[in-house]
């Protein structure tokens, strides 16, 4: 159905503050945003389908290949979807590991996250600050797993590496540098005056609006919307997981949640490395023929795995729900309404975090 | 759908994302719920819905499925009201509340419940085809 408007605004596919390809048309009255669609397809990978017929060994790796920003996440799910096929057990040291590494996966996502909405917003000083404390979570990842971005650390049955105690006394002396580097940010975000005019009552998303999207992660949890994954997760409820709520569904609250949930993240790392007994991090295990759908808490939010294997452990079927497919339409179909200044349109669609890549799987 | 004159052609590319295998899974359930072909009914969503609202179809009848349970007895859950109209919107709600309000006229006539909704349902179809 082809629609006439009074004014167009198309922002995209190729923009200083998109991370990535993508087209929001704005329609518009003055610069007030009546209603918003938006145009994917530039990069679309076809991950899916590549999947197909290939063994678990290969689907593994390729499962990383979908976000290059939360790619542990995607190991994570894939595998323990996997597992659960075949009732493969975990010792519990490779269980605490593997949450380390995705809450410095999560740690490392949200404050870019963070970084490219200061940058959006034009507060360079905060975003470059944020990015630079950033790179602690990457060395602290590169550390345990061997690499930055792919890094296949979590296999069936366990995980690649064990932590030794200096890295482990690293970990810790890295996360503290990042609570106190992050308690000074936060201050300056709190206080800025002009970060506020541009975040607070902006982007407005209530949470009736977040439970008819299925919106997930930070971005309803923000407008009071509790569905994460981490509360049923056998490891994190070891630990008393709890999850952030705040109320008021603006971009200011998307952010603060986003830095309240890396404090969260370096306090379950140290319970996790608190916990964890020495023993062995690789209890074996191969994956043959049956069906599992499994979800896991990505820094942006649900993220699910359908995956349908034959007796040798070939995919027959799988299909991948990221949570930005969720957090994006609800982003340009709720909180982009109503929108006053078409400046704040780029603010607004930042601060949802959204995630081409993981979208175009 | 606004288009602009120098845009592409974006039917492949929905098209794409509508054949994804959680879509197929909604798909049929869609189309067995309201007896419709799927071309049809890819053909409404391709012309009708932008690209995000198309990825996440799944995801919106997944969150009508867990609210469907609550009240299923009245003829708005019996024709999947808010699934069509506001999780997957095909129909307008005056669209819907049209067929509605008819389908009401009808029973109080002195029309079966069952023969007045299957009626109702015919009128959805022929709002989808359109």
């Amino acid at each position: 159905m082809k629609k006439t408007v009074d004014v167009s605004l198309p922002i995209g596919p190729v923009h200083p503050v998109f991370k990535e390809p993508c087209r929001i048309k704005c329609e518009t009255r003055g610069e007030y945003v009546i209603n918003a669609e938006l145009e994917l397809g530039y990069v679309k990978k076809g991950i899916e389908r590549i999947m197909v017929g290939r063994p678990w060994q290969e689907v593994m790796f390729l499962s990383e290949r979908v976000c290059g920003i939360c790619s542990v996440i995607h190991n994570y799910v894939c595998i323990e979807g996997m597992e659960r096929i075949n009732d493969i057990p975990v010792p519990d040291r490779a269980a605490y590991l593997r949450l380390v590494v995705n809450e410095l996966d999560r740690i490392q996502s949200h404050l870019l996250a963070n970084y490219s909405y200061c940058y959006t917003i034009e507060h360079e000083t905060l975003a470059m600050y944020l990015l630079n404390l950033r790179e602690t979570a990457m060395d602290a990842l590169e550390l345990v797993t061997g690499a930055r971005v792919t890094c296949s650390y979590i296999i069936p049955g366990g995980v690649r590496f064990d932590l030794t105690e200096e890295k482990e006394r690293s970990i810790r002396t890295m996360i503290d540098h990042i609570d106190s580097e992050l308690t000074r940010f936060v201050h300056m975000f709190e206080g800025g005056s002009l970060i506020a005019l541009r975040s607070k009552d902006v982007g407005t998303f209530t949470r009736e609006e977040a439970i008819e999207s299925h919106a997930v992660g930070p971005t309803a949890r923000a407008s009071n919307l509790d569905n994460d994954c981490r509360l049923f997760h056998p490891t994190y409820k070891k630990l008393d997981f709890e999850s952030i709520l705040l109320d008021e569904g603006d971009n200011y609250a998307r952010i603060m949640l986003r830095f309240l949930e890396v404090f969260q993240s370096t306090e379950l790392i140290r319970s996790a490395l608190a916990q964890m007994e020495t023993g062995t991090i690789r209890g074996g295990g191969e994956i043959g023929g049956g069906f599992a759908k499994w979800s896991g808490e990505a820094p942006r939010g649900e993220l699910s795995y359908s995956i349908d294997t034959d007796e040798h452990g070939r995919v027959k079927k799988i299909g991948i729900r990221t949570p930005s497919i969720m957090n994006i339409e609800a982003c340009v179909h709720y909180m982009l309404k109503g929108v006053h200044s078409s400046a704040d349109v780029t603010s607004t669609y930042i601060s949802s975090d959204p995630c081409i890549a993981c979208n175009e799987r | 759908m606004v288009t602009f004159l120098y845009e592409k052609d974006l039917r492949e590319m929905k098209l794409i994302i509508l054949s994804s295998p959680l879509h197929e899974i909604t798909m049929a359930a869609l189309c067995e719920r309201y007896g419709i072909r799927r071309q049809i009914l890819r053909r409404k969503m391709i012309n009708t819905f932008d690209m995000s609202l198309l990825e996440n179809i799944p995801a919106r009848y997944e969150v009508w499925e867990k609210e469907q349970s609550e009240n299923e007895s009245s003829i708005e859950s019996e024709f999947g009201a808010t699934l069509i109209t506001r999780q997957i919107p095909l129909l307008t709600e005056d669209e819907m509340n049209r067929i509605i309000q008819q389908t009401k006229e009808k029973i109080s006539a002195g029309m079966g419940k069952s023969q007045a909704i299957d009626e109702g349902m015919t009128m959805i179809r022929e709002v989808i085809s359109s």
